[in-house]
């Protein structure tokens, strides 16, 4: 009982915080304004849960009493910043899209209703025969766990500079193994269920805060379509199984994205700090867009919004970000062997053109692994290009244009690290290229998907001045 | 419209043909057995210390997928204690030991210096280390 309160408070308290972050704004319809902050508070209570709870643990202070005191403490954070907001009017630009109505947009929501209940269905039966996940679960993301939801000092084996425990990667971050400990320190057991929720809990917070988002900003066709074309990306999907934190980072990127979209820059910073916490790729991809958006609102509206654009994003990426930087330089520095490797032998890669014939044939088979043949996500959004064609709304290309060049970015970073890899580059390449498309996925949908013209019918006939009397 | 439609109805009819697959792969997902490893190590953990560096010894060699997965399970089953493979050179008073064949023990036992605490009968074996003479 205290660990599904343990579970589920950080979400509900996560849900207050963001609804009064986003109150001034008018999301409609508003079914999707509910969608949305409640996908984007899940996720931020699970993040922010996460940090409270490692530090917490490092000052000696994690035990039941002290988790349960945090889970009010969060909770009456979240009354107190949603209660005085509650009636306020939104004052700002409304977030709807003015799309002509699709009148088949009933079919969609079937199709996809029908194929989210059976591939959920699939998914839900290969966690129950892999309770523990993949290999990286219960060598790395899981374990640590363990060791942070064990009582005394055993927590700091989740940071072990042990060469037998290089493969833990103890210098990973731990938004994902910090959370699940929290719920199993509150439960007094380390029972499966919570990393397996977990998983499947950030696949529906994806689904959501992508067709919510994109039914404010594109309409609800636009949305549909997004699902359909998300629940046809088989080798996503599956990373809800796994129990590893390439989901959770899909989602932490995504939001960042979206908050940005949606002119919120703070609020995008904090989530991209969230990113941070999960995985090495996420503090990455925090970097690369703080930067793209330095460097897009320069080109297009000067220095000194530029610098107020990025203040705000760094003003909220700042605390969380700082926790990772102290991670990093004192608690768990790197182990990972690329980064103790001296710079000739990485010219030596660099120079070698079989590996970028490797990489590259790899990503080319890996695509086309991501999905089924005849379903696959980039034959739908082929047909849905040539159906509908190209618009992009004014408003928000320097958005998009800052989120395109941190994927790209962050894509090439990744390409990079394969170019260098320590680790036999084959190996290398199988166990990660796949997820690593996971990683950024949702956010690329929701880049096409806001660059594709909006489907729907012709607008009704204005009616005649004979029709008028 | 009709290119929405074709998208539609191939998003239904690839998460049916995925289903399906998730069906048929649901029956051999837990490849390297974890589940089965909680159970298998359940035993062992009395005898053991409640935390610190447990040495671990097998007759599979750690380089090779199914030795890794040996220690992997071992090592998920046994957290919070740290086990650490003692052909390393970690010291540790109290070893556990993972064995495809069981038979194995004494000699690997013998190997390390090791003397048999506990051996529970499916390649699981608590050793501790055997005093200096």
């Amino acid at each position: 009982m205290t660990g599904l309160l343990a579970f589920l408070v950080p979400l509900v308290a996560g849900w207050g915080l963001v609804r009064a972050a986003l109150v001034r704004h008018r999301i409609r319809p508003p079914w999707a304004a509910r969608v949305f902050e409640a996908a984007l508070g899940a996720g931020a209570g699970i993040a922010i849960s996460s940090v409270a709870f490692f530090l917490l643990t490092l000052a000696g202070a994690a035990l039941l009493a002290d988790i349960l005191l945090l889970d009010t403490a969060l909770l009456a954070a979240a009354v107190f910043a949603f209660w005085p907001t509650r009636r306020r009017a939104a004052t700002g630009p409304a977030q709807s899209a003015t799309t002509p109505l699709f009148r088949w947009n009933w079919v969609l929501a079937l199709a996809l209703a029908a194929g989210s209940a059976l591939v959920l269905y699939g998914l839900v039966s290969v966690s129950a025969a892999n309770t523990y996940g993949e290999w990286d679960a219960w060598s790395i993301w899981n374990l640590r766990a363990k060791f942070l939801a064990a009582s005394g000092d055993a927590w700091r084996a989740a940071l072990s500079p042990l060469p037998d425990k290089a493969g833990m990667h103890p210098d990973y971050p731990l938004l994902l193994s910090g959370f699940v400990a929290m719920v199993w320190k509150a439960s007094g057991d380390t029972a499966p269920w919570v990393p397996q929720l977990t998983g499947f809990l950030f696949l529906a917070l994806v689904a959501a805060s992508l067709t919510s988002a994109l039914t404010a900003l594109r309409g609800l066709t636009s949305a549909l379509s997004a699902g359909l074309v998300l629940l046809s990306s088989t080798s996503f999907l599956f990373l809800a199984t796994m129990q590893y934190a390439d989901l959770p980072l899909s989602f932490y990127c995504l939001a960042s994205i979206v908050l940005l979209l949606f002119a919120e820059p703070a609020l995008s910073g904090a989530f991209a700090s969230f990113a941070a916490w999960t995985k090495n790729e996420g503090l990455a991809f925090a970097v690369l867009l703080a930067l793209a958006i330095l460097a897009v609102e320069w080109r297009a509206a000067g220095l000194r919004s530029a610098l107020d654009r990025s203040r705000r994003f760094l003003t909220g990426a700042a605390p969380v970000l700082l926790l990772v930087v102290c991670f990093k330089l004192f608690l768990a520095p790197a182990s990972d062997p690329l980064f103790q490797k001296g710079a000739a032998g990485l010219a030596h890669k660099l120079m070698d053109p079989s590996r970028y014939a490797q990489i590259a044939k790899a990503m080319i088979v890996d695509l086309y692994h991501f999905g089924q043949p005849w379903s696959h996500p980039l034959l739908l959004l082929a047909i849905l290009a040539l159906a509908l064609r190209f618009r992009i709304d004014a408003t928000q290309v320097r958005a998009l244009r800052a989120s395109s060049i941190a994927l790209a970015l962050a894509f090439a970073a990744y390409c990079g690290v394969y170019l260098v890899t320590p680790s036999d580059l084959a190996w290398h390449l199988r166990t990660s290229l796949p997820r690593l498309y996971g990683q950024l996925w949702p956010s690329v949908l929701l880049l096409v998907f806001l660059t594709l013209n909006v489907p729907g019918d012709a607008p009704p006939p204005k009616p005649t001045s004979r029709a008028r009397k | 419209m009709a290119g929405i439609g074709i998208v539609a109805a191939l998003a239904v009819y690839g998460a049916l043909d995925y289903a399906q697959f998730l069906s048929e792969y649901s029956r051999s997902a837990d490849q390297f057995q974890i589940a089965a490893q909680e159970a298998r190590f359940h035993d062992a953990l009395a005898a053991l210390p409640a935390r610190g560096i447990v040495g671990y010894v097998s007759d599979v060699p750690p380089g090779d997928v199914q030795g890794q997965a040996m220690l992997g399970a071992a090592q998920y089953a046994l957290a919070p204690r740290v086990v650490v493979p003692l052909n390393n050179g970690a010291k540790a008073d109290s070893a556990i030991g993972s064995f495809a064949r069981p038979e194995e023990a004494p000699r690997v036992a013998a190997e390390h210096g090791l003397a048999i605490v506990s051996d529970y009968g499916n390649g699981v074996v608590v050793f501790r280390k055997e005093p200096r003479r």
